[in-house]
């Protein structure tokens, strides 16, 4: 086993040349595939394209040996070290305990050399350039050894706790609870009040966009039927429109059904001291169990009708890790008020409504800055409207009336946005059509960045940005004394927590 | 152990605001506006070949706008490469920049994933090098520091990396 000296810094073994050069000739493939293909066969440039071809993989072939040369890494008690680049120098350190996983990986190619490849992954965002392409098989058998080692030696605790945590759910399974159980009624309810007119310019958008490509061909078509039909069309005028409207807002309530049909149909939430279990889906049957402790942050979502109707929906925000992108956000869609006590006495502590140790508003200025901006975007529509119709009076009159009900939302949603913070949580509400309360533990942040303009200077307000590993929220336009006082405060409570935060 | 059960009053916490910023050296700010003056040039022929289509007053209007935008990008890089700098605490690093939009960006030594010190030929040639640390989730968390001389990035990386792995 001891064969080898990590502690040193390794190159790979010779035959990685020839693993690189397929690696950069394949990548090149791709990005010139079309090019190639396009020049190949028109005759002009046809031999030119043979040279650009041959001169590059000459390229690639020198870079493979030079990329080659200068990747080279070493293992020591608490971290990987690996170096690389050719005309820039990277060197990446990897503690050791913020490896995931290592994988031993076999392409064609490296298996024809009898060569294998190591995968590290790290959770981090740039983990797919974590990979030792090609080494000898005892080498990279003896190297997987080695970190597995370190890194279950640095796990034992951890491994003990999950014994202990795994023989708690045993004892605690008939305590799981169920915390929501959708029914036909409650599915239809939800698919009522579903955003219709979000969902309709969705599809849309996706159907343009796809549409996009046969565009061309459809459009001489369009062009002859409007001309041929146009003094109809424009007679009829108004009537389309009308029609048109009925059937997207008609597609679009039709559209939410089937959505929400297929995705929550037999929706069932449940929940112990350790974990969320949801599972849901017409056709397509899905299962999460989701831990407690890798949950990042939790976003309560309604509008005004279902509001009305005493439910809200609740976004389940997960760390993000490479494999399960895509599946980190979950929802539970219909929770009533006992249904969100029970959640939040699961994750927090009890909430009690003196204890909180900051409860701020925003600036006033969030209130014009919000009204100005609605305003000015509103500002394209009317000009157009005004120059197609030339209703000069017509349409100031119209965006006068705007202007104010944009003022007057811009207030009702200044009124709307209460932060506050106890020991424990940040809890962000905001929102007044479609109110939303983001609840995130204050040991999960990390990153902290405030952020201030010279216009906001003379006024000391700013902004302050969250970050968290499924993403993070601004809270915009407070005081910056108050912001300032909050950072450190999340800051210390951050870096004094030392359990287990994803 | 349990740090988090502590009463704690708001005059009693650590503040970000009282610490002392390292600033870049000269040079980083010589390295931008070497890049902005590649780039501009790149651009001029650009509005070069403008100049043969459009006639002279829709021409003097791109000019001024393109003069505001240009004080602007250099009042931006000479007052904000005054703002920038760095602060290493015990458990976290802070980088500040900006003048028009400034920021200040903290991430704990205990949410770092790993650190990387990259240089590239430009900045080779100035004797610079930068840092980036990495943490969980998508990349905009992550923290990036151009404009370091090698051996006090090489030290930062080796610092940090020493910081986060004494945590779990």
């Amino acid at each position: 086993m001891s064969e080898y000296k990590f502690e040193e810094f390794n190159h790979q073994n010779i035959l990685g040349v020839v693993i690189i050069f397929a690696q950069s000739v394949r990548k090149m493939l791709n990005a010139y595939l079309a090019f190639f293909a396009y020049s190949i066969f028109s005759d002009g440039i046809g031999k030119y394209a043979w040279w650009f071809f041959g001169i590059s993989l000459v390229f690639t072939a020198v870079t493979s040996v030079l990329k080659y040369r200068n990747f080279r890494f070493k293992l020591d008690d608490t971290q990987l070290v690996l170096n690389s680049g050719i005309f820039t120098k990277d060197v990446m350190n990897i503690p050791l305990d913020r490896i995931q996983s290592v994988q031993m990986h076999q392409n064609f190619i490296q298996r024809i050399l009898g060569i294998t490849g190591l995968k590290i992954d790290t959770a981090g965002s740039s983990s797919e350039e974590l990979e030792i392409p090609a080494l000898k098989r005892k080498k990279a058998e003896s190297l997987l050894e080695l970190l597995k080692g370190k890194i279950r030696n640095e796990d034992l605790p951890k491994s003990d706790e999950r014994m202990e945590e795994s023989s708690e759910v045993l004892k605690k399974k008939s305590l799981k609870e169920t915390l929501v159980n959708l029914d036909f009624k409650a599915i239809l309810v939800l698919a009522i009040t579903e955003n219709h007119i979000r969902n309709g310019l969705i599809a849309v958008a996706f159907i343009m966009g796809y549409a996009g490509q046969y565009l061309d061909y459809s459009e001489q078509f369009v062009v002859d039927v409007f001309d041929d039909y146009a003094p109809e069309l424009v007679e009829s005028g108004i009537a389309l429109i009308i029609v048109f409207v009925f059937t997207f807002l008609l597609l679009s309530v039709l559209l939410s059904f089937i959505q929400v049909i297929l995705k929550f149909f037999d929706f069932k939430a449940e929940v112990d001291d350790q974990s969320f279990y949801i599972s849901s889906g017409l056709i397509k049957r899905n299962e999460f169990t989701i831990p407690l402790k890798k949950i990042q942050f939790l976003e309560w979502k309604t509008n005004l009708l279902r509001k009305r109707l005493g439910f809200e929906s609740i976004s389940i925000h997960q760390g993000r890790s490479v494999e399960s992108v895509g599946k980190n956000l979950l929802e539970i869609p219909s929770c009533y008020s006992e249904q969100t006590e029970k959640v939040m006495e699961t994750l927090y502590t009890e909430l009690v409504d003196d204890d909180y140790f900051f409860l701020l508003q925003p600036h006033t200025y969030q209130r014009v800055f919000r009204a100005l901006v609605l305003s000015l975007f509103g500002i394209p529509f009317f000009l157009i409207a005004l120059i197609a119709t030339e209703e000069f009076v017509v349409f100031s009159g119209l965006y006068l009336v705007y202007v104010f009900v944009m003022i007057a939302a811009a207030e009702k949603y200044y009124q709307s946005i209460n932060l506050w913070v106890n020991e424990e949580v940040i809890i962000y509400e905001r929102g007044w059509i479609f109110p939303k309360r983001t609840v995130v533990k204050l040991h999960k942040f990390q990153t902290v960045e405030l952020t201030q303009t010279v216009f906001q200077a003379k006024r000391n307000i700013c902004h302050l940005t969250f970050s968290t590993a499924a993403g993070g929220r601004s809270f915009r336009f407070f005081d910056k004394n108050e912001m300032e006082e909050l950072r450190d405060f999340v800051l210390y409570k951050t870096e004094s927590f030392t359990g287990k935060w994803m | 152990m349990l740090l988090e059960n502590l009463q704690l009053e708001k005059s009693d916490l650590p503040l970000l605001g009282n610490v002392d910023y390292s600033p870049h050296p000269k040079d980083y700010r010589d390295m931008r506006l070497l890049i902005l003056m590649i780039v501009m040039f790149l651009l001029s022929g650009f509005w070069i070949m403008q100049l043969v289509f459009l006639n002279m007053t829709a021409m003097g209007v791109i000019f001024l706008i393109w003069v505001g935008l240009l004080s602007l990008i250099l009042l931006e890089e000479i007052k904000g490469f005054k703002k920038r700098g760095y602060a290493l605490r015990q458990r976290d690093i802070t980088y500040k920049k900006g003048f028009l939009i400034h920021s200040q960006t903290t991430i704990p030594f205990n949410r770092v994933q790993h650190c990387e010190t990259t240089q590239g030929p430009l900045s080779r040639a100035f004797g610079l090098m930068s840092l980036k640390v990495f943490t969980a989730g998508g990349a905009s968390s992550d923290l990036r520091i151009s404009g370091l001389r090698p051996e006090e990035a090489n030290r930062l990386k080796d610092f940090i990396t020493e910081a986060s792995s004494t945590y779990e």
